[in-house]
């Protein structure tokens, strides 16, 4: 069940790569959402 | 780390890094909340609640049901629109050789009352905001302003059966 | 190679649970490949080009525009119900046996729920194949099909039920049999997904039994449209995760093992499989923002527990990036961005849960925008839509599914898989496709066109739509053509005479964890707690709603075919 010897353990590895994917992510989401919500906006209030 | 066989006394091990995303990404979904509200609550941005429940078997018999179309509430301001959705039209039918007109002047508010007489359809103006379902048995409501004059086209957008893919109508707006 | 070749197996299953699993994969793979003809069709009905006069042997009887619908209901029925809930107990089947390492607890109720979904699925396609059902997967009624439609359906249900009984029974025996160890991951992620499906297709059972079939069968004179999308929707999202659930357990236990890595964090894949439990229910109002009989109140409150569960999600796209980071680095992959080439992209297994992965990024970002409460009036109803979600259960799901058959067929016949190139390749056309088609249904979707339509001979078309129109037919086209390589494969593969050389073995890729499971807390692995959260939250979201509309339901609307606008006709 637990690593094997000589292996990195979780403490060790950094996930460097990861974290400039999750910030990719995050900008794509943010430009892809609001730019769905300006539409949104300019199609004007309902009530 | 001191565990008990079921690491009854463990507390939840959570990578520095991981933890740093777990708050990005909360905020994130809270910047997206907060947009959202702003649209709805503040900028009229609503969507269709609750409104008004009906008999679908009965409906055509009783006003304003029964005479469908415009109604001029406040001359150039105010507008009412009665539509019944049905197997495979619009009532009053605007296309294609309108049997009537639903014509509006530019910059005025408008409603739309939507019901069904036989199954689910769906009532989408291209260009606006307006977009719900058509329910037997349930009237839906939502209010636009056409700023520009011209004809927005109003489709059906739910699957109603055979004809379902020419059933769409016009709304005129005027200058 | 598509695996690890091991002379050792953990854990071996019987012949029998083998062929057990290979009858889910052959239903599974062939409802897909059946489903799937009329993909293309539509998408080329679209751009104007309607083969479904000259494909018309594929109908028992021809019946003009109705052909589109007949055909959308059967692939919208085949690929999203069956082909998924089939491939889903199959594989739940295998994970469940392998890694608890022991059979299953009562192998004939498993059976009996197998051949009860066979009989539902025989059933169900009789009235869909002779045009008597054509009222696409979701039926809302007043639609009214023939009623062995609904029998199917509800046999397929329940057929589910009664295998995920069997899940359930095992589980307990094993946790029986070793109580100081935690359930294995991947044991406890499909499990769990069952109990979910369980939970939420109260719905579904509710609307088929309760509404449709006193309908149907002429007890009653007509139905509450409304309370039946009511009951429709509350398993209609659920059911979207328990197509997805199964694929992030691959992501998580069995890929970072695929790309030689580790699993980053077991504790915190058990913490996402928990909130998919607690969340994956109480939110189905989010389908319904655009309809009439439904306080605006409860919509949005439903689109903040829709927020909710996407945090499980947030973190399930961390956990599984880091995990495919670390197999990346110790491959020897340098570069902020540069050790995703280090990844084993040469096999095919790997390479069609990559692309999954890729194509969900974007089928998640469209989802948030669809749950969004008031943002769902740009889009819904629109093409946008089937846009959406050929991302999720065409792309991240059926890609997903695609990488773990090119392992599971082997794992269970014992032949080696055929033309691992071509598995690679598959995939890539696969993808290529999708990014085509699902960008141009998102952008017409967009400029308001409707989805369900053969926009084709719609009229209200304007010339603006014309080129998205063409590029969803040769998106569509293309997409076939990778699935078809996939259904060629495993159905080579599974028929072929070849088998793996004497005394090898694929074995099913487990994948250990950077940090010990048995150092997670045990709330993690404790059933009552989370179970009973989730009962009450579902109480809290859904309760008040559904009383008044049970309390305020009017059962006046007449059933229709689809054919005529005459009640009953
Ligand atoms: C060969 C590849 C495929 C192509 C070209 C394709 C194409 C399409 C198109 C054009 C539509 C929209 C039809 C309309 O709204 O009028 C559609 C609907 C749909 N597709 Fe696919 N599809 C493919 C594969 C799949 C797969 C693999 C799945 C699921 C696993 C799937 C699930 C669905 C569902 C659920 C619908 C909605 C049906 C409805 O609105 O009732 N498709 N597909
Ligand atoms: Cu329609
Ligand atoms: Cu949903």
């Amino acid at each position: 069940m637990t690593s094997d010897n000589g292996d990195e353990t979780q403490g060790e590895f950094k996930p460097r790569g990861t974290v400039a994917f999750v910030a990719a992510f995050v900008a794509v989401l943010m430009l892809m959402w609001f730019s769905i919500y300006i539409i949104l906006l300019s199609r004007g209030a309902t009530i | 780390m001191s565990t008990s066989e079921h690491g009854e006394k463990v507390k939840l091990h959570i990578d520095p890094t991981e933890r740093g995303w777990i708050r990005a990404a909360i905020l994130v979904l809270v910047v997206f909340a907060i947009s959202v509200t702003i649209a709805g609550f503040m900028l009229g941005i609503q969507v269709p609640t609750e409104e008004q429940r009906v008999d679908p078997r009965t409906i055509e018999n009783e006003l304003p049901w029964s005479d469908p179309g415009v109604r001029e509430i406040v001359a150039g301001e105010k507008y009412d629109v009665y539509l019944l959705a049905k197997m495979w039209f619009f009532d009053p039918n605007t296309v294609p050789e309108p049997d009537a007109t639903v014509e509006i002047p530019a910059g005025a508010e408008v409603t739309f009352y939507v019901t069904s007489v036989d199954v689910q359809h769906g009532f989408k103006i291209q260009g606006t905001n307006v977009n719900f379902m058509a329910v037997p048995g349930e009237v839906s409501k939502l209010t636009t302003v056409f700023n520009e004059p011209g004809s927005y086209d109003y489709i059906c957008t739910e699957f109603c059966g055979t004809g379902h893919a020419s059933m769409y109508g016009t709304v005129n707006i005027t200058e | 190679m598509v695996t690890e070749t091991t002379r050792t197996p953990v854990y071996e299953l019987t012949k029998s649970d083998k062929s057990f699993i290979g009858w889910h994969i052959f239903f599974a793979v062939t409802a897909l490949a059946v489903g799937s003809i009329f993909g293309p069709l539509q998408a080329l009905q679209h751009a104007g080009i309607d083969l479904y006069p000259d494909l018309n042997f594929l109908f028992i009887e021809f019946n003009g525009v109705n052909a589109y619908y007949q055909g959308l209901t059967l692939h919208g029925v085949l690929n999203a119900l069956i082909w998924t809930t089939f491939f889903i107990t199959g594989f739940t089947t295998l994970v469940v046996i392998r890694t608890l390492k022991r059979p299953l607890a009562i192998p004939l109720l498993n059976r009996v729920g197998f051949w009860m979904m066979v009989v539902g699925l025989v059933v169900a396609a009789v009235p869909l194949l002779g045009d008597n059902a054509s009222v696409l997967y979701t039926f809302y009624p007043p639609l009214e099909a023939d009623v062995l439609f609904y029998l199917g359906l509800v046999l397929v249900v329940v057929g589910s039920w009664i295998e995920g009984y069997g899940f359930y029974i095992t589980l307990y025996r094993w946790r029986k049999e070793n109580p100081a160890e935690k359930t294995p991951f991947l044991a406890l992620a499909v499990i769990l997904n069952m109990v979910m499906w369980q939970i939420a297709t109260i719905g579904i059972a509710a609307e088929i039994l309760g509404l449709i079939l006193p309908m149907t069968f002429g007890w009653v004179g007509g139905i509450d449209p409304q309370l039946s999308r009511t009951f429709f929707w509350f398993t209609g999202h659920p059911l979207v995760y328990f197509w997805l659930l199964p694929a992030y357990a691959s992501w998580y236990g069995m890929l970072p093992k695929q790309a030689g890595g580790k699993l980053f964090s077991d504790s915190l894949a058990r913490l996402a499989f928990w909130l998919f439990l607690l969340l994956s229910v109480p939110l189905g109002f989010h389908h319904q923002f655009v309809d009439p009989g439904v306080p605006a109140g409860w919509k949005f409150i439903h689109s903040l527990l829709t927020f909710g569960v996407g945090f499980p999600s947030l973190l399930t796209l961390f956990t599984v990036v880091a995990s495919l980071e670390y197999a990346a680095r110790r491959r020897g992959g340098k570069g902020l961005f540069g050790w995703i080439r280090a990844l084993p992209w040469g096999d095919g297994s790997v390479t069609a849960q990559l692309l999954a992965g890729i194509l969900f990024i974007f089928g998640g970002i469209g989802g948030v925008a669809n749950a969004s409460y008031n943002v769902n009036l740009v889009l819904h109803n629109t093409t946008w839509v089937p846009g959406h979600f050929h991302l999720t259960v065409a792309s991240a799901v059926t890609l997903s599914f695609f990488g773990i058959s090119y392992w599971l067929v082997p794992h269970i016949t014992g032949k080696p898989l055929w033309r691992p190139k071509l598995a690679v390749v598959s995939s890539w056309v696969y993808f290529a496709g999708m990014l085509i088609f699902s960008n141009a249904m998102h952008t017409i979707g967009l400029l308001g066109a409707p989805r369900r339509t053969p926009l084709g001979l719609a009229p209200y078309v304007p010339d603006e739509w014309n080129g998205h129109l063409f590029r969803v037919a040769v998106g569509g086209a293309i997409m076939w053509i990778g699935l078809m390589m996939f259904v060629v494969i495993i159905a080579v593969t599974a028929w072929q005479r070849k088998r793996l050389p004497e005394g090898e073995h694929i074995d099913v890729p487990v994948a250990e964890s950077l940090d010990d499971p048995n150092n997670a807390p045990a709330w993690l692995d404790r059933w009552k707690p989370w179970l009973i959260a989730t009962v009450v939250l579902i109480i809290l979201a859904y309760g008040p709603q559904l009383i008044d509309q049970i309390f305020g339901i009017e059962s006046t609307s007449p059933g229709f075919s689809p054919q005529s606008p005459v009640p009953g006709g």
